[in-house]
């Protein structure tokens, strides 16, 4: 900054035309950075208005908040009903994320070291939900779950979840099992291990890279998702983003800030501590 | 018996290609086999066929009396050494070493008691606790063969393991192994692309293109007496000469090659084909290079004057292309003696080589 | 002799082929349970007659079909969704591409800081974004009163509850994908070639938009795709933004579905929204597959 002013101050002193070859040059990575601080902040700014509204004394919209408090935080943690939803979509992350792992390492090591008829065909079939919008999945499985009787029950939730999920999990793990030399898996049977042993100790070790990134991502999306949980969670079975979704649709009640703020750390958390090469991964859809 | 191999009619065929066509082979107890050949020539596939991670078209194979065809290869009790060494990257050189072991299911104390023991033969027992990638390309290499000794196999395969090493440290490794497969007095076969490291480390060797066994023997045999063309170019450099077999009355026997008479020594008297055209090499150590013809020649040689087209120092070695007058080219290989003879270009010359030195090639 | 040997290659074969059937089977059977029947009962359904109050006559009839189709309502709610795809996605691409190209150009550090700057949008649910975008645009809301405040107008601007807000707070929470998206194309040319072209004599601007923006293409046109899907198919930002009042095909879905449970219906305008969004992705593809941009399918 220092430096634009001085170089203006300098203006009488430099020729015209450098003195306008420099104006140019400086003002374009000024607006280029510009450009980006803004953009940054665009990106940014509802979580964090949501965190600072989180800390607001007020039970009203005021920004910047007048006064600091904790209460939409206590407010939280002393609902039972949103505790509970919370509780709901950890212990559903889960399940989903070890659920998906299993299916999907054994998807993987299919499509990546066997060779069949309409290999490529299932390998594109397991993309297919992501490509459909969310809201006509979930409207199929409204009327498939209630036809079922299924409607509402944790199960439905998991298997509705683990749609969404295979996609990513199939892509890290096979993203790895790629860079696999399989002369490794050779070496082990040739060694007398057979090939379901030679899988344990030599082929598994070596994605273990691959299932930590599908875990973040799979528990990520699951404890994220809103659309299709909206039609398909139960009075019982309510999770966190549900909640705070039909919570939304009438009040604005800043506890739903505190609660996004939790939310948002949680997130944060994952992505600051753990390590930037899984997350290299992500490409694009 | 056991630890001897045999190969009977083996082909290999993906959809239209063949890959290993109607091979029949037979390796004895303790010896070192090697299978030569080009890329694509089939014998990296013979060698899995071996260890069971291919499984042939047509055709058995035996370990000593046992018929293995079908058995999966952790069944075949064979030790096996990958170009790119396979070595487990999470295990250290020890983990890796005992690995075969414990598939074995031989007790903690008998696996460290044996991996002290074999690492010491290559000198890796101060590494025994470090991960493959901390290791040299050398040092993975010998890894690699502890691995597959250490579980005692009756077969040893290895599937060009040295030709990720560099020139020098080939040279060393390839004494190295063979040092050691004569130690232990394993039947091993050795595949490889270089025909040099075949001829320095092998009892026998099979040189073999586009599936086909082309020739079978000992490297003296291979060099010596090569069968056909294909094993004469690929072994050392060999001067073909294409010509008419003429037999005079007095039984010599002649090759006619342009304007020249090529005499033919016994040895190649036996073998001449039935046809009139046929083919002969002459290697090029075993014709002989001077400027003048002040020393006594024996009538028998083949002697022709030519003119040097070009010269070479390959090494200890001067490699010296004449082109023989009223005839082809012909390559010399021959050590300098004496600093006072080398020749020109250009430079008119003699060559000889004795009518043994002639070999017919079908 | 080659009997047995016949059967032995085929015999591995099989096997081969056996085993990996039996590792796909798990989750080959659970998306043909969870998500290909499910489709199936919807076409089902969308033939259906609805029963007021609840359950279905299976009567096969077009009548949901020529219901909405017919209805220049529900054709403008198509219509206003579609819209809102284009604008967003155009948005996106002149907002982000900037960014992108600046994270291709900066160094590792930045590069990293700015993946996290456009990961973290992704990974927080929409829901919590979404309610960020309400306080702030709403008529008491932070950017009607910074704007108020600093005098640069007098009335608060209507942002909520309309096409505008909507777009806005749609455009933040589909940036990012925009952004990876054409990050990723250019990530992979060379940046030798503006170089290239500035040594042949054009200016740093020229060379970069006869060289690097055709060259990315793929990026941007993969990027829009996904924009424009994930827009017209959004639903929780639409519905807290836009409120009751503005109506979108999702919206309208979650209307007939779980408000007056008429599912026909709500089967019906799936379908048609799920051809529509075809056709428009289809050709979108079909303009932007060039052999000269690189993308050949």
């Amino acid at each position: 900054m220092n430096n634009f002013i001085k170089n203006r101050k300098n203006k009488n002193n430099i020729s015209k035309n450098r003195n306008k070859f420099l104006s140019v040059l400086l003002s374009r990575d000024f607006l280029i950075g510009i450009y980006i601080v803004l953009l940054s902040i665009f990106l940014l700014a509802p979580i964090i208005i949501v965190v600072i509204s989180s800390f607001s004394g007020e039970s009203y919209f005021v920004f910047p908040p007048r006064s600091f408090s904790l209460r939409w935080y206590i407010n939280f943690f002393n609902s039972t009903e949103f505790m509970g939803a919370f509780k709901i979509s950890l212990i559903l992350g889960f399940t989903v994320v070890i659920l998906t792992l299993f299916v999907g390492t054994l998807a993987s090591v299919a499509l990546v070291r066997f060779n069949f008829p309409g290999k490529k065909i299932v390998h594109s079939f397991f993309l297919w939900p992501l490509m459909l919008p969310s809201i006509i999945l979930a409207i199929s499985l409204l009327i498939f779950y209630s036809r079922i009787r299924i409607l509402g029950s944790f199960s439905g939730l998991v298997c509705a979840h683990m749609l969404l999920t295979t996609p990513f999990v199939l892509r890290a793990i096979m993203g790895c099992l790629y860079t696999i030399s399989w002369s490794i898996d050779e070496a082990a049977q040739n060694l007398g291990a057979n090939r379901l042993q030679s899988f344990f100790y030599v082929i598994l070790p070596q994605i273990k890279f691959g299932l930590i990134t599908a875990t973040i991502f799979a528990f990520i999306i699951s404890f994220d998702e809103v659309v299709v949980s909206l039609f398909t969670v139960g009075a019982l079975t309510k999770t966190l983003p549900v909640y705070i979704f039909n919570y939304l649709e009438y009040t604005t009640d800043p506890t739903i800030a505190a609660i996004a703020t939790i939310f948002i750390t949680i997130i944060a958390t994952i992505l600051i501590f753990i390590p930037k090469k899984y997350l290299a991964t992500i490409g694009t859809r | 018996m056991l630890g001897s191999i045999k190969l009977k009619k083996i082909t290999k065929k993906y959809k239209s290609v063949i890959a290993v066509n109607n091979l029949d082979l037979e390796v004895k107890k303790g010896e070192l086999f090697c299978l030569l050949g080009p890329s694509g020539c089939g014998k990296t596939t013979t060698l899995r066929m071996i260890a069971g991670f291919v499984y042939p078209t047509i055709g058995e194979i035996y370990i000593g009396n046992k018929n293995i065809t079908t058995l999966p290869p952790y069944k075949r009790d064979i030790g096996m050494v990958f170009q790119d060494y396979a070595l487990f990257p999470h295990m250290t050189v020890l983990e890796n070493v005992a690995f075969g072991l414990k598939m074995r299911k031989v007790s903690k104390e008998k696996i460290k008691e044996k991996v002290d023991k074999y690492l010491r033969i290559v000198g890796l027992e101060n590494l025994k606790n470090r991960l493959p990638r901390h290791l040299s390309g050398g040092q993975q290499q010998r890894v690699a063969l502890v691995r597959a000794l250490i579980i005692e196999p009756n077969i040893l395969l290895c599937d060009e393991p040295l030709s990720n090493l560099d020139a020098l440290l080939r040279k060393q490794m390839r004494l190295e192994i063979r040092r050691i497969q004569k130690e232990f007095g394993i039947t091993t076969v050795f595949v490889t692309h270089d025909q040099e490291e075949a001829l320095t480390i092998a009892d026998r060797i099979g040189v073999m293109k586009d599936g086909t066994m082309m020739q079978c023997g000992s490297d003296e045999e291979i060099y010596n007496f090569p069968k056909n063309r294909f094993v004469a170019d690929f072994i050392g450099i060999s001067n073909f000469f294409t010509g008419e077999i003429l037999t005079e009355s007095n039984g010599n026997s002649f090759m006619i090659v342009d304007k020249i008479k090529i005499k033919l020594g016994v040895i190649a008297k036996e073998n001449i084909p039935k046809n009139k055209e046929a083919e002969i090499i002459v290697r090029p150590e075993k014709i002989g290079i001077t400027k003048n013809l002040n020393s006594p020649q024996s009538g028998e040689d083949n002697l022709f004057s030519g003119k040097v087209i070009n010269i070479n120092r390959l090494g200890s070695i001067i490699e010296c292309k004449v082109k023989i007058e009223d005839c082809q080219d012909v390559i010399i290989h021959y050590q300098e003696k004496n600093q006072t003879r080398s020749f020109e270009e250009n430079e008119s010359v003699f060559i000889m080589w004795k009518p043994e030195d002639c070999r017919f090639i079908s | 002799m080659s009997k047995i040997n016949d059967s032995i290659e085929k015999k591995v074969e099989r096997h081969e082929r056996r085993t990996a059937f039996a590792l796909t089977i798990p989750s080959i059977s659970h998306y043909t349970i969870f998500f290909i029947i499910p489709l199936i009962a919807l076409f089902i359904y969308s033939f259906c007659h609805n029963v007021p109050g609840g359950g279905i006559e299976t009567t096969i009839s077009l009548e949901n079909y020529k219901l909405f189709l017919g209805d220049l309502v529900y054709l403008g709610i198509l219509l206003r969704s579609i819209k809102l795809g284009l604008v967003v996605a155009i948005l996106a691409i002149f907002v982000g591409y900037p960014f992108a190209y600046f994270m291709s150009i900066s160094s590792e550090r930045t590069k990293s800081l700015c993946y996290i700057l456009v990961l973290m949008p992704l990974f927080t649910s929409v829901v919590v974004r979404t309610y960020g975008w309400m306080i702030i645009l709403g008529r008491t809301g932070i950017l009607n009163s910074f704007l108020i405040k600093l005098g640069l107008i007098d009335m608060p601007l209507k942002l909520m509850y309309n096409f505008t807000g909507v777009a806005i707070a749609l455009l933040e929470v589909l940036l990012p994908y925009m952004i990876l998206s054409i990050h990723s194309v250019l990530e992979n040319i060379d940046q030798t070639l503006e170089l290239a072209a500035q040594n042949l004599g054009a200016s740093k601007l020229k060379s970069f938009f006869l060289i690097t923006v055709p060259l990315s293409i793929p990026g941007i046109a993969t990027g829009f795709i996904i924009v424009f899907s994930l827009t017209v198919a959004a639903f929780v930002t639409p519905t807290l933004i836009g409120g009751p009042g503005f109506r979108l095909i999702s919206t309208l879905i979650y209307e007939k579905a779980l408000a007056t449970l008429n599912w026909p219906l709500g089967a019906a305008i799936s379908f048609i929204f799920l051809i529509v969004m075809i056709i428009f992705i289809t050709t979108i593809n079909r303009l932007t597959t060039s052999e000269r941009w690189g993308t050949i399918k």
